[in-house]
């Protein structure tokens, strides 16, 4: 298998996948859609330069008694049980973003769902649970770019994310009133996942500088009323850095070089809200004003 | 168990932030604190990112409750309020009195 048939560039990072059943290699197609592909995959431009190539090879039969195994090159690789039973494909994307993320020097990496709004990006983080994924996609169902579902990369020294075109992983029970505000879900798409829009929903790169910062949090109220409070510029720097992925680059001085020149220019707003509409509705109003 | 407490910072104590802690002024008057071998932060409101401004080792408590009340005239500045709250900042390893 050459590079050109499956491999994807991941935050400056190339990914080989080898050894993969054509079933899983069809889903992992699909999960990675959005990222560019390696080498000259058919009626795409050869990406030329690539500084870093980590091979990920899937061992194992996938049986129970020779269960599927991820196996990392390199320093900071290893070597990955699959559960029986459980989606190959899904592991090996989710060592793909990971290998990605602990590799990267270039960027800082937040959990945090981001979509355009007029001429700013707005970033949306919260607990894990607290309904960011459903946010992301109210808005995006609203007609907001997507730039990114759960994880948001930005480069350092910059204000501007990145586009991060992974696959929605959509695995909760989420709101018949949301559900029906997006396309469905492609037949055969990997269960559990969503895609990640196409050129019309997705934001153009770069997406423009971060002006708006929203901190999920999950309400409790049963009429689903919605609490609002705006942050100081100091919370909002603090949610950043909560939000970082402090990977092995992490280094608390520089991410502030560059998390406190966006915590001082965006405005910053507490959400709780109990339900994703009510979490959806005033979002936007705030976004609008 | 919580930590025994401390004894409140004579009027005379000058303080200053520990060597290594950063304080960073943003533009609505909050700050954010940070001390790098700590791996921690702290998210200051406008009142104590004024109260650590002062922690330059020249100020003492005395000194600030002064300059405060030039500030915000007419205002009543609660020192206790002050220490308590620098007494935080030194429980928390981000300031050292002296």
């Amino acid at each position: 298998m050459g590079i050109a048939e499956r491999a994807w560039i991941v935050l400056g990072t190339a990914f080989r996948c080898l050894g993969v059943p054509p079933a899983a290699a069809l889903e992992l197609d699909a999960l990675l859609q959005g990222f560019p592909r390696a080498g000259a995959a058919a009626g795409t431009p050869e990406i030329p330069e690539i500084p870093e190539i980590v091979d990920l090879r899937v061992e194992g039969s996938g049986t129970p008694e020779a269960p599927f195994a991820i196996v990392v090159a390199g320093p900071e690789g290893g070597r990955w049980q699959v559960p029986p039973g459980a989606p190959l494909s899904s592991h090996l994307e989710y060592r793909v973003v990971d290998g990605a993320i602990q590799r990267t020097r270039s960027h800082w990496v937040l959990h945090a769902g981001a979509v355009v709004a007029g001429d700013g990006t707005c970033l949306v983080i919260g607990e894990s649970g607290a309904g960011k994924t459903s946010l992301a996609l109210w808005l995006s169902a609203a007609g907001l770019p997507l730039v990114s579902d759960d994880l948001c990369p930005i480069p350092r020294g910059s204000r501007r994310p990145e586009v991060f075109p992974r696959a929605l992983h959509m695995d909760a029970q989420y709101s018949p009133r949301l559900l029906a505000r997006i396309p469905p879900r492609p037949a055969g798409y990997p269960a559990d996942y969503y895609p990640f829009p196409g050129a019309a929903g997705a934001a153009a790169s770069p997406p423009p500088p971060i002006s708006r910062l929203l901190v999920l949090e999950r309400g409790s109220s049963p009429q689903g009323e919605v609490e609002v409070e705006e942050l100081l510029q100091a919370q909002a720097v603090h949610h950043l850095l909560a939000a970082l992925i402090k990977g092995p680059a992490f280094h608390y001085a520089t991410a502030l070089e560059t998390l406190l020149p966006i915590g001082a220019a965006c405005r910053a707003y507490r959400l709780r809200s109990s339900t994703p509409e009510g979490a959806g509705e005033r979002a936007l109003a705030i976004l609008a004003s | 168990m919580n930590p025994p407490p401390q004894p409140r910072p004579r009027p005379e104590s000058t303080f200053s932030l520990r060597p290594g802690v950063r304080l960073e002024p943003l533009g609505d008057g909050s700050a954010v604190l940070f001390a790098n071998d700590l791996d921690q932060s702290l998210s200051l409101n406008h009142t104590a990112a004024l109260l650590c401004s002062y922690a330059d080792g020249q100020h003492t408590l005395a000194m600030v409750v002064q300059e405060m009340g030039q500030i915000f005239p007419g205002s009543a500045i609660d020192e206790e309020a002050l220490a308590a709250c620098l007494l935080d900042l030194q429980a928390r390893n981000f300031l050292q009195w002296g």
